[in-house]
């Protein structure tokens, strides 16, 4: 059951992530017009599936080796680069980012709580860890918003 | 600056006209993804924040004092920081924070009532209709305030249910909308609060008509004290609930286009609403809410009224009270009959060119 939900959001990765590249490289070099929100779209179909497999992974196994492992910050490296530097979109930072927040919330649970003895303290610093993390990114993203609008 | 801004200062500058360059430039205003990822870390923060809670003050549950004790003091604290909250994560914690709290009043509440003779469910669904209906006026939030109208809807359902009135609920709750809806710029300094009510009590009716198909009470477990005779009369009352609704959005629509008045077929379209409204109430509140929408110019208002009125059809002919044929029947009778009134109205009343106004864009 677990392996084929697997394969099903790998080939929701594959095919989305095809699209997203196919996409961005026909309105890049072959001066195709697409509407932003269908490279979202794509995005989105991209993102939330290898998020889900590394949460799947780290819920199962934790942060063992695996090829989601790899691949993941590979991923993420490749948006930062993409729409940070080469085509500004601020909605696909903002995703990543709540990628990012999701992954690891979910490693400090396993880590303090399952792997822990489930405190209240835990459950304290992981709030703070949260807020943080979120508190972090919205700063950052505002600033890359203003930049972005000059 | 965006590209369409310099065209058009680019255009009007062609034309003569000059504009003056703001002194001071606006406050940038973060985009909706942004806010919205700060309502997420709010509540995945809130979640852990109330486990914490939960484990620290496991023994105040035991106790139904200090659960209406602790309850007030976290609904106080998530008022300051409504107060003081600056970001949406500070904003989402603090409903969160909010909404433990009146966990943990509904929880104390039961506690209490469950020694007395009287039904539990109908105390506590009005205590809790006064307890939203006090935090919805007071709650410095728009978020706070459409939620606690959203949560009276469900608590008036519950109090109504016991005594076999359920069926008031969605005629009640469309009538006390369409007023808010209809007097929306009455008080110009709280405009924002007028609408997030209206938007709270619209989601509560979409969820009743959505969780409770027909009117058909999903309490079964409720015990029912009411007389037969008055759960008899309620789906009557609830066509008086939506037909009054649709006196009060004829009158608005009158006032403003005096030509109307003068009509007997405007006269007319309430009593065959009204008729529908007994047989299939959600198709009468569909209909309100559509003809809102249409009257002030409110295009999510059409939208939902078009979803209600579908799922207001839908839930009638998946009714298993009636035969299949009857229903089917039923519905050709009544899309006739409304056609028939719509052409006739078309015909009868005079026509204004250029009379539909936007929202935003009022005569």
């Amino acid at each position: 059951m677990l392996a084929s939900s697997d394969a099903a959001l790998w080939g929701l990765y594959g095919l989305n992530t095809l699209a997203l590249v196919v996409v961005e490289g026909g309105t890049r070099y072959s001066g195709w017009r697409s509407s932003q929100w269908v490279i979202r779209v794509a995005a989105v179909g991209s993102g939330v599936p290898i998020t889900l497999l590394v949460m799947f992974l780290i819920a199962d196994a934790g942060l063992v080796w695996s090829p989601v492992v790899a691949i993941y910050p590979l991923w993420l490296a490749a948006l930062y680069g993409v729409y940070r530097y080469g085509r500004p979109d601020l909605f696909m930072l903002a995703g990543g980012c709540v990628s990012v927040i999701t992954v690891a919330t979910l490693l400090l649970a396993r880590r303090w709580l399952w792997e822990g003895d489930w405190q209240e303290g835990s459950l304290m610093l992981i709030t703070i860890a949260v807020l943080a993390m979120g508190a972090g990114a919205v700063v950052w993203l505002k600033r890359l918003h203003r930049a972005f609008s000059k | 600056m965006t590209n369409s801004n310099v065209v058009l200062k680019t255009k009007l500058s062609r034309a003569g006209i000059t504009l003056k360059e703001p002194t001071t430039s606006a406050p940038l205003e973060p985009p909706w993804f942004v806010r919205a990822l700060q309502a997420f870390t709010g509540w995945l923060a809130a979640l852990f924040l109330l486990g914490f809670i939960a484990m620290g003050v496991v023994f105040v549950v035991e106790s139904s004092a200090a659960s209406m004790g602790l309850g007030l003091v976290m609904i106080g604290a998530a008022f300051g920081l409504f107060r003081r909250a600056r970001s949406d994560v500070l904003e989402h914690l603090a409903l969160a924070v909010s909404l433990a709290g009146q966990l943990l009043i509904a929880w104390a509440l039961v506690a209490w009532w469950e020694a007395t003779p009287y039904s539990i469910w109908s105390r506590l669904g009005w205590s809790l209709v006064g307890l939203q209906c006090v935090l919805a006026l007071v709650m410095p939030s728009q978020i706070h305030r459409t939620f606690s109208a959203f949560a009276a809807t469900l608590a008036l359902y519950t109090a109504l249910s016991t005594s076999s009135l359920a069926p008031l609920t969605s005629g009640c709750v469309l009538l006390m909308m369409t007023l808010l809806w209809l007097n929306e710029f009455r008080w110009p300094n709280r405009i924002k609060h007028v609408q997030a009510w209206g938007y709270g009590l619209l989601i509560g009716l979409l969820v009743l008509q959505g969780i409770v198909p027909n009117e058909q009470t999903f309490w079964l477990w409720f015990e029912a004290h009411a007389s037969g005779d008055v759960s008899r009369l309620a789906p009557w009352l609830n066509a008086v609930f939506v037909a009054l609704a649709l006196m009060a959005l004829l009158y608005a629509v009158c006032r403003r286009q005096r030509t109307y008045r003068s009509q007997w077929s405007v006269y007319i379209a309430p009593v065959v609403v009204l008729l529908i409204a007994c047989y299939a109430p959600g198709i009468g509140a569909g209909i309100v809410i559509l003809l809102l929408g249409f009257a002030i110019g409110h295009r999510l208002l059409v939208g939902v009224g078009v979803f209600s009125l579908l799922m207001g059809i839908g839930s009638y002919y998946y009714w298993l009270d009636t035969t299949l044929l009857v229903k089917a029947l039923s519905l050709l009778i009544l899309g006739l009959s409304m056609l028939t009134l719509r052409w006739l109205l078309h015909k009868r009343l005079p026509l204004r060119e250029n009379a539909h106004t936007e929202r935003g864009l009022d005569e």
